[in-house]
């Protein structure tokens, strides 16, 4: 795992700084993001994360060289905010949660729409350990099984053996009865 | 671990890597002759396929901006929420160097306005956008301008046609505030209300009402404001030097993730938002009727966003274009665009039951059962819907 700064204490920002940074930005955000939401399931969470990402890129910049794969670096550093925020918030969070869901009435479009697929997913996901939903969506992004070694901090045969269990694990999430024991 | 287990484990392995050529064979002879592990394995193939397609859209411009600004100022790290005054105190620098199309594009219709680098207001929300060389409010004989201050601003889009613009920022130990109310129309938008504190330590509102800053949908108004506001006889007005204002109303709500892009989003029918049904806009409209390619034709005419499903396999998948097929149902989506699905011919899913009316997805407007229903083929788009 690649180590990451914080920001703070950076010197001055500039124009090449923001030029970097937006750039990357730009280029990789939707994606990025995607794969944030879907691991967190919080909008808000998600986009501090996604944030907090990009101002790190900006600080291995300033303290250079800059990441040579940077899309592989931003996925692997916010995989790993992900999994630091859900430390620092795994209680509170849970129970803020639901108390969230409990009182916020759902609009009758989002009703409908939550009946599509990709929902589905993102609820069996949520049942899924930390690691098991990284190294899938990191998959569903294009990683190799390498790149979803070096994020998760696991050896490459270790992400074969997490990763079909992964798919497993999902699979009988969404249909219980589906695949044998 | 049973045999079973065992050959799902090998199945969901060969879909991301490449399996050992034993193990290859054995998992190739096994589903050829077990049906339930090779519907497990298709299911884990399409699993994967789904998740590909799963898409959020875009991260908010808060976080953009969030991360323009640190880059700019340097020296600052944090959560986008607790630094939204800082970030938007440094929308100015991020003016001159983030360069995205939206500012581009509102700043570009000024041809002889002054240069980026000097426009000390730059307010922007998801739905409105207010840049002006000097804006300030006078009450009580002061002078309160938020240039070179820290600006908490914020949208409400409140409904599809309603929404807010609000400016808070501190000054001289007086909290001050600037609230726009927009209005908008099928062809133009305004603001009906303006309201700003007083500026005294335990501010009161001043306030006006009228039609202000009337235009066309999709352009910005133009001009100095010299506005008094009524504060119960005292003397309150607002100046806004050189301002340029738009308001997008549901434009960028309406923007379908990885759909297409339309018109404006009209009112959906208020009574049960189902524009489908008696009463409804798309009423007998024949759009389920049409070929997918002529759906969206018409329905871009008509002034809708469209964003099409592909549904096969019990999948939906977002498109970017009109997908083949036949349409069997529509919705309208969070963001108020169209979404319609569309199947193979030979393979429509059934419609999902909901339990609210107001939940239940838009059905074809016909009596019959709807797992009788099959399109009839495409007309005339112009024909079905009266278009010229």
């Amino acid at each position: 795992m690649a180590t990451t700064r914080t920001s703070v204490g950076l010197r001055a920002g500039s124009s090449a700084d923001a030029s970097y940074v937006l750039d990357a930005y730009d280029a990789h955000q939707r994606d990025l993001y995607g794969f944030v939401r879907a691991l967190v399931r919080e909008p808000e969470l998600a986009e501090d994360i996604v944030a907090d990402t990009f101002v790190r890129l900006l600080g291995e910049y300033r303290a250079g060289p800059p990441p040579i794969e940077v899309r592989a670096w931003l996925f692997r550093v916010a995989a790993n905010l992900v999994v630091n925020s859900a430390r620092r918030r795994a209680i509170a969070g849970r129970y803020l949660h639901r108390l969230v869901r409990g009182g916020h009435e759902e609009p009758a479009d989002a009703r409908i729409l939550r009946s599509e697929r990709s929902e589905e997913f993102i609820d069996a996901m949520a049942d899924l350990p930390a690691d098991h939903r990284t190294a899938l969506l990191l998959a569903a992004h294009g990683f190799s099984g390498r790149e979803i070694a070096l994020a998760i901090d696991r050896s490459e045969i270790a992400v074969r053996t997490l990763m079909s269990r992964a798919r497993v694990r999902l699979r009988e999430r969404l249909e219980p009865k589906e695949v044998e024991r | 671990m049973t045999e079973h287990r065992r050959y799902a484990d090998l199945a969901a392995m060969a879909i991301d890597f490449t399996l050992d050529p034993i193990d290859a064979e054995d998992l190739r002879r096994h589903l050829e002759t077990c049906t339930a592990c090779r519907r497990v394995s298709d299911a884990m193939r399409a699993d994967a396929a789904a998740l590909r397609s799963i898409d959020f859209g875009p991260a908010p411009v808060i976080v953009r901006d969030h991360v323009a600004a640190v880059a700019l100022k340097g020296g600052v790290t944090g959560s986008p929420r607790l630094l939204l005054l800082f970030a938007t105190g440094l929308l100015l620098l991020l003016a001159i160097f983030a360069g995205s199309a939206a500012v581009g594009a509102f700043l570009s219709q000024q041809k002889s306005g002054p240069d980026l680098s000097e426009i000390p207001i730059h307010w922007q929300t998801e739905v409105v956008e207010l840049a002006a060389t000097d804006l300030w409010i006078e009450a009580n004989g002061q002078r309160f301008s938020p240039v070179g201050l820290p600006v908490s601003v914020v949208s409400d889009p409140r409904t599809a046609e309603s929404l807010t613009l609000a400016a808070t920022w501190q000054q001289g130990g007086r909290e001050m505030r600037l609230n726009l109310y927009f209005d908008a129309d099928k062809s133009s938008w305004w603001v009906h209300a303006i309201e700003a504190y007083d500026g005294t330590v335990k501010p009161n509102w001043a306030a006006t009402k009228g039609e202000y800053f009337k235009t066309p949908l999709n352009r910005p108004w133009a001009g100095n404001v010299n506005l008094p506001l009524d504060a119960g006889g005292q003397g309150v007005t607002l100046h806004v030097s050189n301002m340029q204002l738009i308001a997008r109303p549901r434009a960028n709500l309406a923007r379908p993730d990885g759909g297409l892009q339309g018109g404006p989003v009209k009112p959906i029918n208020p009574r049960n938002g189902n524009v489908f049904a008696r009463g409804g806009e798309l009423h007998c409209s024949g759009i389920f009727q049409m070929s997918p390619a002529d759906a969206h034709q018409a329905l871009l005419r008509l002034g809708y966003n469209v964003s099409w499903r592909w549904v096969k396999d019990g999948i939906s998948n977002i498109q970017t274009t009109p997908p083949g097929g036949v349409i069997y149902d529509a919705a309208i989506g969070m963001s108020g665009e169209l979404v319609v699905f569309a199947a193979p011919k030979d393979a429509i899913p059934p419609i999902p039951q909901s339990t609210s009316p107001t939940a239940r997805p838009l059905r074809p407007p016909r009596n019959q059962p709807l797992s009788r229903w099959r399109p009839k083929p495409a007309r005339s788009t112009e024909a079905t819907l009266g278009l010229s």
